[in-house]
């Protein structure tokens, strides 16, 4: 991967990960600029231009830096904020919902840490129990921590704040700085997973499913709290077997008492990313199907083939020996 | 047919030289036409060039298939761009002033240079650092040219000539010798370009016996595409799966076979799902007789009966109360 440019807020000019990026890509063509979104987004960049002409941006995040989840966003029944600590990725799965939700596909890395964590523990202070900050809305949580060496600071933080759970969820295998690390109860790292047959065809450039699995498998053994999520769920009239021998290799190189929750989502569209995922993937296998907007406006399969789908995705864990309260529905209407 | 559009006539010279243009009744005094292609001459203001573009499109209609640009272009960041004399177009963007216009256009080359077209012309030091950011080129044109296009559902392509100095556009412009061969060069550059580019839209045969509609036509081929891919067969092999011949004999009127068989590809592409909403069909029938009118694929969405109905006497009451008790809903079946 090379960034072709890199804008360098003058705020942050100094700071040790813009220095450790400089190093790494002499090469790039930099900008010092005042504030990233005077540039970032301002125009629209097409999104395949992530390809070969990608900017990287250093920056500071401002306003909101937590924000409240969707409506069964996360396991049910506990609060779920995330943080915004990057925009957009480097790998491109073909579903991806960046595609058609910023109006460039250049990567934004946020360098004030500190902002970002006093915003945790503000919004952490307004609930009792546990409350869950997903890392990753917006990029992926794992990608590019070699890059920002954000993780032990991260990590530091949450383990001095027990009653807040932290998610990193990623289709990487980027585990390294994690494995230096003292794992926690509520440090939970979830990979994001589907048959090997998608994976490797629609999860462009991300790490192969066994790959994911073995960095799942290591850091299980380490002590982390790992979670799945079975989303997108393509339809194929044969993904009840595809989830079945999915479960098993969990099973078996995970375990089924070493793994925290797996979440279910049938692949779904906002109207934005569905169109944009049609012009960039025109011949992509996830569009064999029928699509139908669903009653909160989103693009899904029609409703009788999505249930079937969970329903079947579902019982192809519970038959390997998974337990109900392991699973739960992902954004599901 | 391809429409050439140009800004400066000194760029256009050789193109119009080398066919058999006539004058267009309309815009005489640059707008040509050919037998398989137009040529226009723009002017420089995005106003003039939006405008005229658009009324050579309107005017071409249907016939016209592609545009392409040719021109000049000023280089900003000479980094990214490869030594050769013409660069093709990857995305343009547009300022006016150091406003950004939001909306970006992607000229169709994926591994060609990006522009950006200013209304003022760029100058200063200040200018070139502030607009290099986005793009590696400049020029006063592209924008207006695919903006107009798009609002025809056009994609353009544009090549242009590379110049380091904004002042050695004009020059170039002004020098009759200098313009020749840049000229001579484009027009040799755009042979090969608009070859390339030409993709025309397949030809899609509807079946002997078979009649559709537009709509019909296009469900038609999102059908046999889709199928195609998803079963891996040819055309013949995905009718032959569709049932094809067997409608072919049935007596019918052309089009109500062709909606027979886009109904056998729906079923094709997915039986479970097809079979799930016929047997809701089924269970809707009975309302249906009794008057009811009933939106089933909004109902079989939203997991709820969505349905209307008139009532104008006492047994249509009983008749259509009747139904609605003996409903039994299939949609939560699955
Ligand atoms: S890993 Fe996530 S954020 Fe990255 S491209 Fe895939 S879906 Fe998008």
């Amino acid at each position: 991967m090379m960034f072709k440019k890199i804008f360098i807020e003058e705020r942050v000019l100094e700071h040790e990960v813009t220095r450790r990026i400089r190093n790494k890509y002499p090469q790039a063509a930099t900008e010092i600029i005042e504030n990233y979104s005077d540039w970032f987004g301002r125009v629209r960049k097409p999104y395949l231009e992530k390809r070969d002409n990608l900017f990287l941006y250093l920056a500071t995040k401002q306003g909101e830096l937590v924000k409240p989840a969707p409506d069964a966003y996360g396991t049910p029944g506990e609060p779920h904020y995330y943080f915004l600590h990057s925009y957009n990725c480097i790998y491109e799965c073909e579903y991806c919902y960046l595609q058609g939700y910023f109006q460039s596909p250049d990567i934004v890395l946020f360098l004030n840490y500190d902002d970002i964590f006093a915003a945790i523990a503000d919004t952490g202070k307004k609930h009792n129990g546990k409350v869950w900050f997903h890392a990753g809305e917006f990029s992926d949580s794992l990608a590019l921590n070699h890059l920002t060496g954000e993780l032990p600071r991260m990590l530091a933080f949450f383990r001095a704040h027990p009653q807040f759970q932290l998610e990193l969820r990623t289709k990487s295998a980027n585990i390294a700085a994690l494995l230096r690390e003292q794992p926690a109860e509520n440090l939970f790292v979830s990979f994001s997973i589907s048959p090997d047959k998608y994976t490797r065809t629609i999860d462009r450039k991300t790490a192969p499913l066994n790959a994911r699995l073995r960095a799942a498998a290591q850091l299980a053994q380490t002590g982390y709290s790992i979670g799945f999520h079975c989303d997108p769920i393509i339809y194929s009239p044969d993904a009840k077997k595809n989830y079945h021998e999915l479960a098993l290799l969990i099973k078996e190189m995970i375990g089924i008492n070493a793994v925290a929750y797996i979440s279910l989502g049938a692949l779904r569209f906002a109207e934005e990313s569905y169109r944009a995922a049609r012009a960039n993937y025109p011949e992509s296998i996830m569009f064999l199907d029928e699509f139908t907007r669903g009653s909160d406006g989103k693009i899904r399969y029609p409703r009788p083939l999505r249930q079937m789908l969970l329903k079947e995705t579902e019982s192809a864990f519970l038959e390997v020996g998974f337990q109900k309260e392991q699973l739960y529905y992902c954004m599901e209407v | 047919m391809n429409l050439f559009v140009f800004s400066h006539r000194p760029e256009a010279s050789i193109f119009l030289q080398e066919h058999a243009y006539r004058t267009a009744p309309i815009m005489t005094e640059r707008f040509y036409l050919a037998d398989d292609r137009a040529l226009l001459i723009t002017g420089e203001h995005p106003i003039e060039i939006a405008a005229r573009v658009s009324r050579a499109l309107a005017f071409l209609g249907d016939n016209c298939s592609q545009v392409y640009h040719f021109g000049l272009a000023l280089i900003l960041e000479k980094f990214f761009v490869s030594n050769q004399p013409i660069a093709e177009i990857r995305i343009c963007y547009g300022a006016d002033g150091k406003n950004l216009w939001q909306k970006s256009f992607s000229l169709g080359t994926a591994n060609g240079t990006d522009l950006i077209s200013s209304s003022q012309r760029i100058r200063s030091l200040e200018d070139f650092i502030f607009f290099r950011r986005l793009a590696a080129l400049a020029d006063r044109e592209t924008y207006a040219i695919a903006m107009a296009c798009d609002e025809f559902g056009l994609r353009l392509r544009s090549a242009k000539y590379l110049i380091e100095n904004s002042d050695a556009i004009e020059s170039c412009r002004q020098i009759k010798n200098q313009a020749e061969q840049i000229a001579y060069e484009l027009f040799q550059y755009a042979q090969n370009f608009t070859q390339s580019a030409d993709a025309r839209e397949e030809n899609l045969s509807v079946p002997d016996g078979f009649y559709f509609t537009h709509s019909m036509r296009l469900k038609y081929r999102e059908l046999l595409h889709i199928l195609q891919k998803k079963y891996n067969l040819n055309t013949d092999e995905v009718l032959a799966r569709g049932g094809m011949a067997e409608i072919k004999k049935q007596k019918l009127t052309p089009k109500e076979k062709g909606l027979h068989l886009l109904d056998a590809l729906q079923r094709l592409l997915n039986p479970e799902l097809y079979e799930i909403r016929r047997k809701y069909e089924e269970s809707l029938a009975p309302l249906r007789n009794a008057g009811w009118k009933i939106d089933a694929a909004q109902s079989l969405e939203q997991g709820v009966l969505i349905l209307s109905g008139k009532i104008a006497n006492r047994h249509e009451q009983i008749s259509m109360a009747q139904a609605l008790l003996e409903y039994q809903d299939k949609s939560n079946d699955v």
